[in-house]
């Protein structure tokens, strides 16, 4: 983990992906994911985010096309390699009964070891060091069925850590859990890509966190990539408008100077007041309809 | 649960296995496998002095190094329990292995079919093979029994999903067709008909040395398949994503464990027959006992199959005296209640 500048290349190449052939998702998609960086795919409902992020994960085979891995092609690469340059956090991801929050941090090592070879020392270290990074280390010896969501979600997160690979891929890390538990999930993904430089691809929901921090955002739409970039190019009012049919304004945020996504529901129009304040606050002209 | 534990494995442990803390819930399950070896072997000393002729423990130990009772113990005694011991394991693991296969506790191969399919294997071989291979007809005929209705469940869960209810049904529907199957060829070949009925039953009845030799063989050579299905029960507890992304192929995984499924529980038929419900019964209580993790339920399920298996032949042997009740239906009188309760609480689960 400490060479960063090695971190493998994640690319797909005229990708099709879909459950069935016949029924792609998305169709043609060409895609660098940058290296050393965190990047998040957004877009609608069934716009084919998890799709992909599973499709790069090898968790689906792709319909046509190919994803390469530091430019071989996934088809080609064992399994237990990939395994260890990649890991992979579904959305709502099924752990063996009664297992405890270490037990499930040590089956991250998995790829690592030997048939029937013992824990080793070091797995050991790798296996508390995440713990620790993912401030588990009370929480340890806990049966996982007996965290809170957010406990639950850093404690997924510590296998993936314990897999120590360069690339995280993570479906809706932040699903199901309230503001402060998004950010700490959150929060612990940008430590991890500031301090081993680990790659991270995340689909998510809430354009602000996109905003906030992603330095690469992907949007999917109709069948395929609509637009990738940093955050401040691809996420406008037009693109809101675009892919999810949602009037928005866009300001920066007071504090991070990110983009900032507010949508404008249909039914909230009538405060023309309140959206005059909006174009104020986004230093525009304010037009009296 | 403060209290010293008594001597059998039955206790307190079912309040919850899976809340104590993890340091002594290994010395805790080891406790437990070792109270299981020493209830198999006080079993298998009581199995072998129980009977129409009642045996001391002494003279049962004399008889083994060939004393005065050597005949009983060595001929007759001693191959039925080793039989029961070998195939009751068998059994066990099939079921385990199974069971994760298609992440399913009620699919074990004595409730799908399984054993049913390959008890009809035997008879179609034993029917249409001249007496002179039947040694070698019988069990492939068991094997492409087994592996016919393994496709079949398995091509129909396909169709109907595997969850919960939906798949035990399917199964029981074809057992029963496979069990039909086996009476229609009695009632044709009728001098075949003891054998039919093992196979329809199971029975350890007549075990000779030469069985206990040939399920060890058939058992010695399952034991890399079983090693290798153990290596990777735990990691199939987790979604397939997951799996993916630790490096395993779901579905090849799910594949092994259906093969060795199969190659295990037609060994088992082979020696003796359709023994219902011991599949569903041993893994289950090993669940119970020592949680789920392929480490310690492994080695249970094997334990708590063996035991049970020579529980049911013992109580045959001695519950209707002087006749016998074949083990196979002693376990089907205990084992069908228990399949019972398993789909009440699946219908109030998913009702």
């Amino acid at each position: 983990m400490d060479d960063t500048t090695s971190a493998p290349l994640i690319e797909a190449r005229s990708l099709t992906v879909g459950y069935r052939a016949g029924a792609a998702i998305l169709e043609d998609v060409d895609l660098q994911i940058p290296p050393g960086k965190i990047t998040a795919f957004i877009g609608a409902n069934g716009s084919g985010k998890s799709t992909l992020l599973r499709t790069l994960g090898n968790a689906l085979e792709p319909l046509g096309g190919q994803v390469l891995l530091d430019g071989l092609d996934l088809r080609h690469v064992p399994r237990r390699r990939i395994a260890r340059a990649v890991s992979m956090l579904p959305q709502q991801p099924v752990a063996p009964e009664g297992i405890t929050v270490r037990g499930l941090s040590e089956f991250g090592r998995h790829p690592h070891r030997g048939f029937l070879s013992r824990q080793t020392s070091q797995d050991r270290d790798i296996v508390e060091r995440s713990l620790a990074a993912a401030g588990l280390q009370e929480l340890a010896d806990r049966p996982l069925d007996t965290l809170s969501g957010g406990q639950r979600q850093r404690a997924w997160i510590s296998m993936s850590l314990a897999q120590d690979t360069p690339v995280m891929l993570l479906d809706e890390p932040t699903t199901y859990l309230d503001i402060a538990h998004q950010l700490e999930v959150l929060d612990l993904l940008a430590d991890l890509n500031t301090n081993r430089g680990t790659t991270v691809v995340m689909v998510i929901h809430d354009l602000n966190h996109a905003a906030h921090f992603a330095h690469h955002v992907v949007a999917l739409h109709d069948g395929r990539v609509h637009a990738a970039g940093s955050p401040r190019d691809v996420l406008t009012e037009q693109l809101v408008q675009d892919v999810f049919g949602v009037g928005s304004v866009v300001l920066d945020h007071p504090v991070t100077s990110a983009p900032l996504c507010l949508p404008v529901p249909r039914t909230a129009h009538a405060g023309a007041a309140s959206t005059g304040v909006i174009d104020t606050l986004a230093g525009r002209e304010v037009s009296t309809p | 649960m403060s209290t010293t534990a008594p001597a059998t494995p039955t206790p307190v442990v079912s309040t919850d296995p899976v809340r104590s803390a993890p340091s002594d819930g290994a010395t805790r399950r080891a406790v437990v496998i070792a109270v299981l070896v020493v209830a198999l072997v006080g079993l298998t000393l009581a199995s072998a002095g129980f009977g129409a002729v009642a045996l001391s423990p002494t003279t049962v130990l004399d008889g083994l190094l060939g004393g005065a009772q050597s005949f009983i113990v060595q001929q007759y005694r001693m191959p039925r329990i080793g039989v029961a011991v070998l195939a009751g394991a068998m059994l066990a693991l099939a079921g385990v292995f199974l069971q994760s296969a298609v992440r399913n506790v009620l699919a074990s191969p004595d409730v799908v079919g399984v054993t049913k399919g390959a008890g009809l294997g035997a008879m179609v071989a034993t029917v249409l093979t001249p007496p002179a291979v039947l040694w070698l007809a019988v069990p492939l005929g068991v094997v492409a029994g087994a592996a016919l209705v393994t496709v079949l469940l398995l091509g129909i869960a396909k169709i109907v999903g595997s969850r919960g209810a939906t798949l035990a049904l399917v199964g029981i529907a074809i057992a029963a067709l496979a069990g039909a199957a086996i009476q229609y060829l009695m009632v044709v070949y009728p001098s075949y008909a003891d054998q039919a009925m093992v196979w329809l039953a199971g029975s350890v009845y007549g075990s000779t040395p030469n069985d206990v030799v040939f399920l060890a063989i058939w058992a010695t050579c399952c034991v890399p398949l079983i090693i290798v299905c153990a290596s990777r029960l735990d990691l199939a507890a987790f979604d397939d994503d997951t799996q993916g992304s630790l490096g395993v192929a779901p579905a090849s995984n799910r594949a092994l464990f259906v093969v060795t499924a199969v190659v295990l529980s037609a060994g088992a038929v082979v020696a003796v027959g359709g023994i219902g419900f011991l599949g569903l019964l041993a893994p289950h209580l090993a669940r119970l006992l020592v949680g789920a993790r392929a480490r310690w339920l492994v080695p249970a399920a094997a334990l708590l199959g063996a035991a049970l298996l020579v529980l049911a032949d013992l109580t045959g042997r001695i519950i209707a005296l002087p006749n016998e009740i074949p083990a196979g239906i002693v376990a089907a009188i205990a084992g069908g209640p228990y399949l019972l309760f398993l789909l009440l609480r699946e219908a109030r689960r998913h009702g």
